[in-house]
C-alpha cells in the first residue's frame, strides 16, 4: 500500500482567530504549502493562529522549520501560533527538539482557544 | 555548333564585302544579276550570322548564380532583346523606304532594288530573331521528350514547307500549300504557348516587368508586320526568296501571340500579386525559420530572428518580444524600435493588460478607435497606430508575447494575423527546443557541480578518526542526495579529551549542506576553547543563532570522552537520543536541550542539560541521526529504536565497526526497495578499558549540571 505523502490544509476563520487543520504529511516537499498559508495570514495581520495537528501523520525537520519562520512575526504582531491535538509520534518530534519550551502546545483545540482568550 | 568567333568574322566579312561592292557600283560599276545575287547573299549571310549570335549570347547570359535558373528573368531578357531587334527592323525598314522615295529621280530602279535587298535582309534578320524567341520560350521548362518533339515539329515542319514553297514556284498556285502551312505552324505554335501557370507564382515586381515587356514586344512585332505591309515588302519578299514572306509572317504571328498571351497572363495575375507575394514571403520565412531552428541553440539569437522575420512577413515598421519572467516583463530583440519607445508605450497600463497579456492572437486595427488604448494614439505616438500581439508558448506555458506594429491605422490585414499565427506555431516549437536544450545543458552543469559539491562535503567529514586510549570509535554516513545536511565530527578539545559531535541540519540538499559547512567551521573554531559537551553546544548556538535563516535549525548531540577515569559527558541540542549500553543493558539518554538556532543563547543555555556517565569496559554507545531511526519501508513504517537497541545489546557488538555494519545492514534491510529519503549517519564507540582506568573506576562520581539525572532504563 502506498502511503499518502500529500498535505491538505483547511482554513477555518473563527472571529479573530484563524484555525489551520493539517492533514497528511508535512515534509520538505509539502512545507511550502504551509509556508504560504501561514505567510498569508501573518502578512494580512491575522496573527492569532491555531494549528490543529489532529490528522497530521508525519512531520519532518523542514516542516518544523515553517513554524520557526513565522512565530517571531506573529508574536511581534501581538498574536501567537498555538499548536494543538498532536499525535504522540508527532509530539515526540516537537519534544525532542525542545519546541514545548518555545511554543504553546495544547492537548485540545479548546485549550488552545482558552489560552488566546485568557 | 558553329563557334561564335567564326560567325562574327563571317558577319563582318559579309558586311565589308557588301560595302566594297556598293562603293564599286556607285563608282561606275554595272548592275547585273550576278551583282545583285552576290550583294543579296552577303546581306542575308550577315543578317543570319548576327541574328544567330544574338540568340547564342542570350542563351548563355541567363544563368542566375544563386537560383541556377529563373524563368521569369529568362523570358524578360528574351523579350527585351526582341524589342530592340524589332525596333531596329522598323527603323531600318522605314529609313529604306524614305531613302527609296527621295531618290526616285536617280537610277531609281537600281537603287530601290539595292535598298529593297537590304530591307529584305533586315526582315530575314527580324524573322530569325522572332523565330528564335519563340523557339527559346517553347524549349524552356519542358520535359526533354516534349522539347525534342517541339523541336522536330517546328524545325522539321518549317523546313519542309519552305522547300515545298520553293518547289511550288516552279509549279502551280500555292494557295492550298500556303494555307496548310500556316495552319500547321499555328497549331503547333498555339499548342505550345498555353503553359503559363508559372506567371502566377512570380513576385509582383516580376509580373509588372513581364506585363510591360510583353505588351511592348507585342506592339513592336505588330509594328514590324505593319511596316512590311505598308512598304509592300511582304509582297516583294516572295520574289526575292520564295517562302520568306511565309516564314516572316508565321514567326511574327507566333511571337506576337506568345507575347500577347504572356501579357494577358501577367495582367490577370496582377490583382492577386500581393497575396502571392505574401505567401511567398511566408514560405520563405517559415523555411528560413525551420533552418534556424535546426541550427540555433541560442535563445537570444532565436528571438532576434523571430522579430526580424515577423516584421518582414507583415511588412511592419517594428517588432519586439516581451518575455514574461514571473511578474516581470523583459523586452527582447526589438527591431525597428528603441527600448525607450517600448517603455513609453507601456506608460498606458492597459497596454500590458490588453496586448502583452492577451490570451489569443489579437489584431488591433486602429489604436485611435480602441476604447482603452485611444490615449496612446492621441498622445502623439506616431509609430504605433495598429498592431498585432501574438502569445508565445513553450509547451503549454505562456512565456511571452510577440508584438508587431505599424504607424498607420488599418495597416494590417486579417491575413497578417493568420500568417503570424502560422509563424507563431513554428516559433513555439523553436523556443521549446531552445529551452529544452538549455535545460539539458543546465542539468548537465548542475550534475557536474553536485558531484564537486559531494566531494567537497565528503572532505568536511573526518578523514581519519583521532584515537583516544581505550576507545574504539567508528562512523558511517551517506547522504540521500548528492549532498546532505548530516554532520559528524570527532575533535580533540583543549583539555585533551575527545569530542564526538553528530548533527542534522533541517531540510535537505544544497541549503542543508551550506549550513553543515558553516557548522563545521564553527565547531573547528570553538573546539580548542570549550570546556565540555554542554559548553560546546552553547557556544555553537551563540555563534550561529541569528546568523542562519529563521526556519533553519540544527540538531546536535555532543559526547565528550575522557580517559582516566574513563567517562563520557553528554549534551543534546534537539537531536535524537543516544543509545547507551551498560552492563549488557541499553538505556536511551535524552538530556534536555533546544535545537541550535531555535532560541536565543539566554533561553538555550537555561534549558540545556549535561549528563556525565562513568564508563566500564564493554560499555558502548550509539549516536545516530533521524535518517537511521526513521528509515522507512515501502509501507511507510519507520525502523524505530527497537532494532537499534537490539543490535547494540547483541553480544556480537564488540567493536564500533561491527555495530555500524549491523546498523547499516538493518536500515538497508528495512528500507527494502523504497528510496532513501534522508541522510543516514551514525557514530558508535566501544570502551575497551585500560589498566589505569580500571584502577580508578571506583572513584568516579556522577556529575550533572541539573538537579535531576535521568537515564531512562529501557532494558536490563
Amino acid at each position: 500500500m502506498a502511503i499518502n505523502t500529500k498535505l491538505t490544509i483547511e482554513h477555518r476563520p473563527d472571529n479573530s482567530i484563524d484555525k489551520l487543520y493539517l492533514q497528511g504529511y508535512l515534509d520538505m516537499h509539502t512545507a511550502p504549502q504551509l509556508e504560504t498559508s501561514l505567510g498569508n495570514l501573518v502578512k494580512a495581520g491575522r496573527n492569532n493562529i491555531i494549528v490543529n495537528f489532529r490528522d497530521l501523520d508525519y512531520i519532518s525537520s523542514a516542516g518544523l522549520g515553517v513554524f520557526m519562520a513565522f512565530i517571531e512575526d506573529a508574536r511581534i504582531g501581538g498574536g501567537d501560533i498555538k499548536l494543538a491535538e498532536m499525535k504522540p509520534k508527532v509530539f515526540t518530534v516537537f519534544d525532542l527538539l525542545g519546541f514545548p519550551m518555545l511554543f504553546d502546545i495544547a492537548e485540545s483545540e479548546a485549550d488552545a482557544l482558552a489560552k488566546f482568550t485568557a | 555548333m558553329i563557334s561564335p568567333s567564326i560567325l562574327r568574322l563571317a558577319a563582318v566579312l559579309a558586311l565589308v564585302f557588301r560595302v566594297i561592292l556598293d562603293v564599286a557600283f556607285f563608282a561606275g560599276g554595272s548592275y547585273t544579276d550576278v551583282y545583285r545575287a552576290i550583294t543579296s547573299f552577303l546581306s542575308l549571310a550577315a543578317a543570319t550570322a548576327i541574328g544567330y549570335l544574338f540568340y547564342r549570347h542570350e542563351c548563355e547570359g541567363n544563368i542566375d548564380e544563386q537560383s541556377g535558373y529563373n524563368h521569369a528573368d529568362y523570358i524578360s531578357r528574351r523579350l527585351t532583346t526582341t524589342i530592340y531587334l524589332t525596333l531596329i527592323v522598323i527603323i531600318g525598314g522605314v529609313l529604306a523606304e524614305v531613302i527609296a522615295d527621295e531618290n526616285r529621280g536617280l537610277p531609281t530602279n537600281i537603287l530601290s532594288t539595292i535598298i529593297f535587298d537590304d530591307a529584305a535582309a533586315l526582315i530575314v534578320f527580324a524573322s530569325l530573331s522572332l523565330f528564335f524567341l519563340y523557339y527559346c520560350v517553347t524549349q524552356r521548362r519542358r520535359h526533354h521528350k516534349t522539347r525534342a518533339l517541339t523541336r522536330i515539329l517546328l524545325i522539321g515542319g518549317g523546313t519542309a514547307f519552305s522547300l515545298l514553297f520553293i518547289l511550288a514556284l516552279f509549279g502551280e498556285s500555292s494557295f492550298a500549300l500556303e494555307f496548310s502551312a500556316q495552319a500547321y505552324l499555328l497549331i503547333v505554335g498555339l499548342l505550345n504557348i498555353r503553359r503559363l501557370q508559372w506567371v502566377d507564382a512570380v513576385t509582383s515586381r516580376e509580373k509588372r516587368r513581364l506585363l510591360w515587356l510583353g505588351a511592348t514586344s507585342c506592339a513592336t512585332i505588330i509594328g514590324v508586320l505593319i511596316m512590311a505591309h505598308a512598304t509592300d515588302l511582304d509582297i516583294k519578299l516572295n520574289f526575292f526568296l520564295p517562302g520568306l514572306d511565309f516564314f516572316f509572317k508565321t514567326s511574327s504571328t507566333l511571337a506576337a501571340a506568345y507575347c500577347a498571351r504572356l501579357t494577358l497572363a501577367a495582367l490577370m495575375a496582377l490583382p492577386t500579386a500581393g497575396v502571392v507575394d505574401r505567401r511567398n514571403s511566408e514560405v520563405d520565412s517559415l523555411a528560413y525559420l525551420n533552418r534556424i531552428v535546426a541550427e540555433t541553440v541560442d535563445f537570444e539569437k532565436l528571438t532576434e530572428v523571430v522579430t526580424e522575420k515577423a516584421r518582414l512577413a507583415c511588412n511592419a515598421s517594428a517588432a519586439w518580444i516581451e518575455m514574461h519572467s514571473g511578474h516581470e516583463r523583459i523586452v527582447t530583440a526589438p527591431q525597428g524600435i528603441s527600448y525607450e519607445l517600448i517603455e513609453w508605450v507601456h506608460i498606458n497600463p492597459d497596454f500590458a493588460a490588453i496586448v502583452s497579456n492577451c490570451d489569443a492572437p489579437c489584431l488591433i486595427e486602429s489604436l485611435g478607435e480602441h476604447p482603452r488604448l485611444a490615449t496612446l494614439a492621441k498622445s502623439g505616438s506616431d509609430f504605433v497606430r495598429s498592431l498585432i500581439a501574438m502569445p508565445l508558448l513553450s509547451g503549454t506555458t505562456r512565456i511571452g508575447t510577440l508584438i508587431v506594429v505599424k504607424p498607420d491605422s488599418y495597416g494590417f490585414e486579417h491575413d497578417d494575423l493568420r500568417l503570424l499565427t502560422a509563424f507563431r506555431d513554428n516559433v513555439s516549437i523553436a523556443l521549446e527546443n531552445a529551452r529544452l536544450l538549455h535545460d539539458s545543458m543546465q542539468n548537465e552543469r548542475i550534475k557536474r557541480e553536485m558531484t564537486v559539491a559531494r566531494t567537497i562535503q565528503q572532505r568536511l567529514l573526518p578523514q581519519q578518526i583521532p584515537t583516544i586510549d581505550g576507545f574504539d570509535i567508528g562512523a558511517l554516513s551517506y547522504p540521500a542526495y548528492e549532498v546532505g545536511g548530516d554532520y559528524y565530527d570527532i575533535l580533540r578539545l583543549g583539555d585533551g579529551s575527545l569530542c564526538i559531535l553528530i548533527g542534522d541540519v533541517s531540510g535537505k540538499g544544497i541549503p542543508a549542506a551550506f549550513y553543515m559547512a558553516q557548522l563545521k567551521g564553527a565547531a573547528l573554531a570553538l573546539a580548542r576553547e570549550v570546556s565540555g559537551a554542554r559548553d560546546f553546544l552553547s557556544r555553537i548556538n551563540a555563534t550561529l543563532f541569528g546568523n542562519i535563516e529563521k526556519q533553519i535549525y540544527i540538531t546536535l548531540l555532543c559526547v565528550v570522552l575522557r580517559e582516566n577515569p574513563a567517562s563520557m559527558t553528554i549534551a543534546r541540542a534537539g537531536h535524537m537520543p543516544a543509545l547507551f549500553k551498560q552492563h549488557g543493558g541499553v538505556s536511551v539518554i535524552t538530556p534536555k536541550g533546544l535545537g541550535v538556532g531555535l532560541a536565543s543563547p539566554k533561553l538555550f543555555d537555561r534549558t540545556i542539560e549535561e549528563f556525565a556517565v562513568p564508563l566500564a569496559p564493554g560499555d558502548a554507545c550509539l549516536l545516530f541521526t533521524d535518517g537511521v531511526s526513521e528509515s522507512r519501508n515501502q509501507n511507510g513504517d519507520e525502523l524505530g529504536y527497537e532494532p537499534l537497541i537490539d543490535i547494540l545489546r547483541s553480544p556480537a557488538s564488540q567493536s564500533a565497526d561491527a555495530i555500524l555494519k549491523e546498523i547499516g545492514a538493518a536500515a538497508e534491510r528495512h528500507k527494502g526497495t523504497a528510496a532513501q529519503h534522508d541522510d543516514v549517519t551514525a557514530v558508535a564507540f566501544v570502551y575497551r578499558g585500560t589498566k589505569s582506568a580500571e584502577q580508578n573506576s571506583e572513584k568516579l562520581s556522577i556529575v550533572s549540571t541539573t538537579t535531576e539525572f535521568s537515564i531512562q532504563q529501557i532494558c536490563n
